[in-house]
């Protein structure tokens, strides 16, 4: 297919996927100034049979209506042309440049609950377009949403599963179910029935912010076996709010579940602190019960979760960035003069000690910016300090000298590694 | 083997400047020196080191290379 050009304009020059139902590329569309870049779609018909082709092409059609029309958001890829060669299906769409939100979305690497109430607006939004056209998704991943490199937007991809409402209510009518597309673990269990509904797609998004806040893939969530709730709220710690939020989000049966997706803007508005408390999460044991929920909120208020999730201070960044560089210039002084030695390694005993001290500090205070293993480390610069302090003056010049080094490249990197935090949050 | 594992860093380091320059700031020069005088010194007055100044010096290299490698990776997220 490569280097191929179809409908006599698009140029293939790069495979992206390839599947069982069809294949995606990279294409140039040769009739444009520039030869701007698109993404090209098979769609591959299962059969070649002449009455099958028909409903396969009808059904092509429809969806390319959809796509159009969905295309006038800005966070939706425009449909740019549709067409049919040698017996295929052809969708072409506007090129995204950016990255998948499983690229943001690690292991073991937890969103704050701005990232994620910020990351659910922006979702929302878009699912609230797509749903007021009747159309349900069917497959919202953080594979298929991704962080568009020009305005850090996510916009919303695949939409070759989508279902339009008003075709399963005639397909229902005929048959007890459809065919169950999605992916595990984002699916809600109607949709893995074969009969999903709008709030499929609420379930699938309230995943994706599960997963993005505890750092764990959705297939390494476990459920309720008696209500076939997922567990997750004992793996982070997040103001109430937001987890009844998250919970009405991905509740096992439809019928309990947020019912649209405004529904869930409109209490996500209600989040209005900037960064919300940060508490030991109480567990709910009858998630349905709204009085629980209300119990919750309550409680979380007080000073030290304030003082645990404020922001962190000024002038923590430009301190870091001149301190990291002061042990070097200590390297150099030990190496030069050997009198002072001694005292300038008693000093960096005292300097890694209150390094340590202040990882662990940063671990308490402001764990937003910490991470679980500088306790380790704030540990280890405690114990080096104590060594030093107390190690033999016989010591010699050289071996200061890589003390001083190494304690400036452990001290200088810890620091470099808040500050690229700092940044990203 | 902490001399190799500091030379070794060195010049991993040295290479993600070439092979990666994106993730390579220009302070990493400092860490680069560091860890090819620290492992230089090492190799020449090795055995006269006492086992607790030899533990705070291991320790220390990790604890830099940790550092070094969530730069690093923090550095590509951005």
């Amino acid at each position: 297919m490569l280097g191929k050009l179809l409908d006599g304009r698009y140029q293939v020059v790069q495979i992206l996927s390839s599947g069982g139902f069809g294949e995606t590329y990279i294409s140039q569309d040769t009739r444009r100034p520039g030869n701007p870049k698109c993404v090209l779609k098979l769609l591959k018909p299962a059969s070649s049979d002449t009455q099958y082709l028909q409903i396969a092409r009808r059904l092509f059609n429809s969806e390319a209506e959809i796509l159009e029309q969905l295309g006038n958001h800005d966070q939706i890829p425009r449909l740019l042309a549709y067409f049919e060669e040698e017996q295929q299906f052809f969708l072409v769409q506007e090129l995204i440049v950016g990255r998948p939100l499983s690229h943001y979305i690690r292991p073991n690497e937890p969103w704050s609950e701005t990232q994620v109430i910020q990351m659910l607006r922006d979702i929302l939004q878009v699912l609230d377009f797509v749903h007021s056209f009747g159309v349900i998704h069917r497959d919202i991943k953080p594979d298929n949403l991704i962080k568009r490199d020009a305005d850090a937007k996510l916009v919303l991809i695949d939409f070759g599963a989508v279902k339009q409402m008003r075709t399963q209510v005639a397909v229902n009518s005929q048959m007890p179910a459809t065919v169950a597309i999605g992916t595990p673990g984002y699916m809600s269990a109607e949709q893995a029935q074969g009969r999903p509904r709008q709030n499929s797609d609420i379930y699938a998004i309230g995943i994706v912010a599960i997963q993005a806040l505890t750092g764990l893939l959705p297939t390494q969530l476990t459920e309720n076996p008696e209500t076939g709730e997922v567990i997750w709220q004992d793996k982070v710690q997040i103001s109430p709010r937001l987890q009844a939020i998250l919970e009405k989000m991905v509740r096992y049966h439809f019928t309990t579940r947020y019912q649209t997706a405004n529904e869930v803007l409109r209490d996500i508005e209600q989040l209005t602190v900037p960064v919300a408390p940060t508490q030991p999460v109480i567990p709910n044991n009858n998630p349905r019960v709204p009085g629980a929920t209300v119990q919750q909120i309550s409680v979380g208020t007080n000073m030290e979760d304030i003082q645990r999730t404020s922001k962190p201070p000024s002038w923590l960044a430009p301190t870091l960035s001149t301190v990291r560089y002061v042990p070097f210039a200590g390297a150099v002084v030990v190496f030069l003069f050997k009198d002072a030695a001694d005292t300038l390694v008693i000093l960096l005993g005292v300097v890694l000690i209150a390094a340590g001290v202040g990882l662990f500090l940063l671990r308490s205070i402001y764990s937003r910016l910490a991470r679980d293993y500088d306790a380790v480390f704030a540990v280890v610069f405690s114990l080096c300090g104590i060594l030093f302090v107390f190690q033999d003056k016989y010591t010699t010049q050289e071996i200061q000298t890589v003390e001083y080094l190494l304690s400036a490249a452990a001290i200088f990197s810890a620091s470099n590694s808040i500050l690229l935090r700092l940044k990203l949050k | 083997m902490l001399v190799t594992v500091l030379i070794i860093t060195a010049i991993l380091l040295s290479l993600i400047s070439i092979v990666r320059p994106q993730l390579f700031q220009q302070q990493y020069i400092l860490l680069i020196l560091a860890f090819l005088i620290s492992g230089g010194l090492l190799w020449s007055k090795g055995n006269s080191i006492k086992e607790l100044p030899n533990l705070s010096l291991i320790l220390l290299t990790v604890t830099a290379i940790f550092y070094t490698v969530e730069c690093l990776r923090l550095q590509n997220k951005s």
